[in-house]
């Protein structure tokens, strides 16, 4: 405890000197809302085994290692914008390196009307009141503290504003690369999403880590979508196999508007995403899916949380893991239906495969519910491959190996197959075969 | 459907429901109030106990006094004052009664208004042909009478109350007791460990099966006591034994704390079956009074092969906070858990069990029937755990809420946790309300709401109504109807 107070110490006394050079000094409004994140996180320090939902993933990392906000934004070359799950889609492009805005590699050029793209500090220069409405307003800092953590710091970032009636014709691609500096990095990003009334968008986000020595990424995005308006969602978290990666999603959802998530997470010594939707307006759909691929000696931790507050709401959650190595998977996922939120439809569903002996998961599907005309249920499982199934596949001459994948992409064809657009689907699922292919040629070296 | 909630809460008021809520008018004997290492020392000392106990008890006192009270469940109450009670309170008696003929006719009277027959040649009421059950009957902190003791004797069997297990079987006792919940375990279990007063204790001896039902029957009648009885059951290699407990108290204004621990230790190729019909006093309509029903309930299945069941039918206690749980070290063993709870009213209940795998091949099962109604709140809180050596290991989840009303909660809280690739675990949980065709269908072939509630609600329980010996059935399935009137809708 001592240490994990020192340390949001120094990470405070960095924020306050970044700050210096920045322009929060200048407004007010968001002067105090960094002061609001740096005082809470502050109190709170570095989550800890006491906090409930981070029982299971421990932060001592950030304490052992001294991490400073990077200064440089080093070469990236085509190849590392390749990385991402966009299939080969024609996207509009922003792209932050070692957590810093690259106008260089951003595609941003003839963006539809009523739409701004823009990197956050640049916003905060030209459109200041716009962003005095929506900046911070979704997040819970009490009860997040990396998210708090990240507005003390609140600068980098990125925001994308979509006007009433707007659809717009190609998918955003976020994607947030990391590559080897002299000392240990960190970034300290935040994204909005604003989706006015009746807007349409596909926002596909990667995070991308070229480097195997230890970084930090501690990213926080609000989502807001406006009534009858809709947003996909894909994220990839690729980060280095040394990087702790913190992610927290804040999202509003307005009446008869539609969130569809999905999340897979494989990279970094630590990864955690954590989701947490309000449905505020009624007639709302809400969903979250994920997989999560674990080896070596990771720690992913998907926590997500869904309070239904208004009425005739539907959540649906699907997350598959597959575990190996002695990785150790989390998965805590809530369903809260408020007094009030009667005919409530929420669904979720949590799965982890372990492929090997060393392998952990632990898993905490919540429901805490104060409506009766509700329909909730969650269901959850762990266990190996099916010895029956396997057998079957081998019997009809598939190898042990091939066997294993074919039963591994069925099992994770569960979530993946909630993936919408085509080519995102086979982004994704290659990306899951590319884990599975290294999974087979490690165990036939080894 | 408001219709038929407006029918429903003009009906019947709480107050008839509890038709245990009499207060016997008996002379007792009561040290002063309190807690200090003398009302500790006092305790020990009416027990006549051997100095091993009383260093046992000063012992979790003393850490007791370092402990703060849990915070982490979801119920909501103001601080306990423990030094506004009672840690003692027995029936004043002469010498300890030689036969049923001598104990005070009041107290048979008691537990004859309870219909629990102290006669050993009466059997429970209502079931015709039904089996004997030996019962064990605790009066506020003292044992008064344990029935069938020299039947159980001619097999071997040991029944008695846990003080006069202490002096008569010293070595059992002390290798045995505190040997699954530690004094220091937690908050409650280390208050109890200082301040039991009684409880009850079984032997089963090696290739036993006992030949009847054992039961004790809990009974809290004094003012402003707390009640903190303490079981220790061990079955021993190859045996059997079905245990019923039941409690019940009158209707106070204030609330009453009874913090009890129950310890069962399963042997090779030995089965505890543990069966509860919790029914303290709920609280009033408005939520004033009621029991705290803070308890310690734990198995070892130390033994291979070897299978503890709990069964639990929580339909009283104005908060009710109890995990009983299952340790299968033992390859192979069983550790099972059925429960339904009720809360209605202001009740208020964080209920559910522990699941801790160790051995081989060991398998577990959970089926949890929650049902809340009025402004109650519920919880089921577990947790299953498959540690590292669990090969093969096997749990099955299924955690039901139902909802009556819309000024209730119902919450499940699953932990589950598996460091074995081979150890398979399989979680379910649901939450509806009852089904308006369900009722519709009921009300039409001429049943009332209550009726009709009673009868859904009993279906909806049947998987763990059905896993009840037969004396405590017929009663549950009465209580889970009477437990619901007033407030159904």
């Amino acid at each position: 405890m001592p240490d994990g107070a020192g340390r949001s110490f120094t990470f405070l006394e960095q924020a306050a000197r970044d700050d210096l050079i920045g322009l929060g000094s200048q407004l007010k409004w968001l002067r105090e809302l960094k002061e609001s994140g740096a005082s809470i996180f502050k109190e709170r320090g570095l989550p800890n085994r006491s906090d409930e939902y981070w029982r299971y993933t421990q932060l001592n990392k950030l304490i052992e290692i001294d991490f400073q906000l990077s200064k440089e934004s080093p070469f990236v070359g085509s190849k590392q914008l390749s990385q991402g799950v966009s299939g080969g889609l024609s996207t509009y492009r922003i792209v932050l390196v070692n957590g810093c805005l690259r106008k260089d590699l951003c595609s941003i050029e003839n963006l539809p009307k009523g739409v701004l793209i823009a990197g956050l500090n640049a916003a905060i220069s030209s459109v200041p009141s716009r962003l005095e409405k929506k900046l911070g307003k979704n997040i819970d800092l009490e009860n997040m503290p990396m998210a708090a953590l990240n507005t003390a710091f609140l600068k980098e970032g990125v925001i994308i504003l979509v006007d009433n009636d707007i659809v717009i014709d190609k998918p955003i691609e976020l994607i947030s690369i990391t590559m080897p500096n002299k000392y240990p990095t960190m970034s300290q990003p935040r994204f909005l999403i604003d989706l006015g009334e009746n807007a349409k968008a596909t926002l596909i986000e990667s995070h991308i880590g070229n480097t195997e020595i230890p970084y930090f990424n501690n990213v926080v995005s609000e989502v807001t979508i406006g009534e009858g308006a809709g947003l996909d969602h894909y994220k990839l978290q690729e980060e280095g196999l040394a990087a702790v990666h913190i992610s927290t999603i804040a999202l509003r959802l307005q009446r008869q508007s539609l969130y569809r998530g999905f999340i897979l997470q494989s990279g970094g010594l630590i990864g955690r995403t954590e989701a947490s939707a309000v449905l505020d307006g009624s007639e709302s759909d809400c969903r979250f899916d994920g997989v999560y691929l674990g080896s070596r000696n990771q720690l992913l931790d998907t926590t997500t949380s869904i309070k239904h507050v208004a009425t005739n709401c539907k959540s649906r959650q699907v997350f598959k893991g597959v575990l190996d190595g002695s990785a150790h998977g989390v998965f805590q996922g809530k369903t809260h239906v408020t007094i009030g939120a009667q005919k409530t439809d929420g669904y979720q569903l949590s799965r982890a495969l372990m492929l090997s002996p060393d392998a952990e998961i632990t898993t905490k599907p919540e429901l805490e519910i104060y409506a009766d005309d509700v329909k909730c249920s969650h269901g959850a499982t762990s266990g190996d491959l099916d010895a029956d199934s396997l057998f079957y596949l081998k019997s009809r001459g598939l190898s042990p190996d091939v066997a294993r994948r074919v039963l591994v992409e069925a099992f994770l064809n569960e979530s993946l197959s909630e993936i919408k657009l085509n080519e995102i689907f086979e982004g994704f699922t290659n990306h899951v075969r590319g884990w599975l292919n290294s999974k087979t040629k490690q165990s036939a070296v080894g | 459907m408001s219709n038929h909630i407006d029918a429903i809460e003009k009906s019947e008021l709480v107050g008839d429901q509890y038709k245990y809520g009499f207060v016997t008018d008996i002379e007792v004997d009561l040290a002063p109030k309190g807690l200090n290492e003398d009302i500790v020392k006092l305790i020990s000392h009416k027990k006549d106990e051997p100095g091993w106990m009383l260093e046992w008890r000063l012992k979790a006192y003393r850490h007791w006094l370092n402990m703060k009270p849990p915070q982490w469940q979801k119920v909501s109450f103001e601080p306990i004052d423990y030094q506004d009670s009672y840690y003692y309170a027995a029936p004043k008696v002469g010498d300890k009664p030689k036969s049923l003929d001598e104990v005070d006719p009041t107290l048979i009277e008691t537990y004859n208004k309870l219909g629990i027959p102290l006669r050993e040649q009466e059997v429970l009421a209502g079931v015709e042909g039904a089996p004997a059950v030996a019962v064990d009957a605790v009066f506020d902190s003292v044992s008064v009478a344990t029935t069938y003791k020299a039947k159980l004797e001619e097999v071997g069997v040991i029944f008695c109350s846990i003080s006069e297990a202490i002096h008569t079987y010293p070595e059992l006792v002390k290798s045995y007791l505190g040997s699954v919940v530690p004094y220091g375990d937690n908050y409650f279990s280390a208050l109890n460990s200082a301040v039991f007063t009684d409880g009850s204790f079984v032997y089963i001896p090696k290739g036993t099966r006992c030949p009847m039902e054992l039961s004790t029957y809990f009974r809290i009648n004094q003012e402003n006591t707390g009640q903190f009885e303490r079981t220790l059951i061990v079955a021993d290699e190859d045996t059997h034994v079905s245990y019923l407990e039941g409690c019940t108290a009158p209707m106070r204004d204030e609330h009453q704390l009874h913090a009890a621990v129950v310890e069962l230790i399963a042997l090779e190729n030995a089965e505890i079956k543990y069966s509860t019909v919790q029914n303290w006093y709920p609280g009033d309509s408005e939520g004033k009074g009621g029991i705290y029903n803070f308890v310690t309930k734990r198995g070892a299945c130390r033994g291979d092969n070897s299978k503890i069941s709990w069964t639990q039918v929580e339909t009283g206690s104005a908060i009710t906070w109890k995990y009983p749980s299952c340790i299968l070290q033992g390859d192979n063993s069983v550790g099972e858990f059925y429960s339904i709870a009720i809360t209605n009213n202001y009740q208020q209940a964080d209920t559910g069990t522990k699941m801790i795998h160790i051995g081989e091949n060991t398998k577990s099962r959970i089926i949890s029937k929650g049902i809340s109604a009025g402004h109650a709140d519920q919880t089921y809180r577990g947790l299953v755990r498959m540690q590292k050596k669990a090969e093969k290991a096997r749990n099955y989840t299924q955690c039901d809420s139902l909802l009556i009303g819309d000024q209730c909660g119902a919450h499940t809280v699953p932990y589950i946790e598996s460091k074995n690739p081979t150890a398979q675990v399989e979680h379910e949980a649901t939450t509806s309300r009852i089904n308006e065709d369900q009722l519709f269908y009921c009300r039409q072939r001429g049943l009332t709401d209550e009726e009709a509630v009673s009868l859904i609600v009993n279906g909806f329980c049947r998987e763990v109504l059905q896993t009840l010996p037969m004396e405590f059935a017929v009663e549950a399935q009465k209580l889970v109807g009477i437990s619901l009137e007033g407030s159904v809708g």
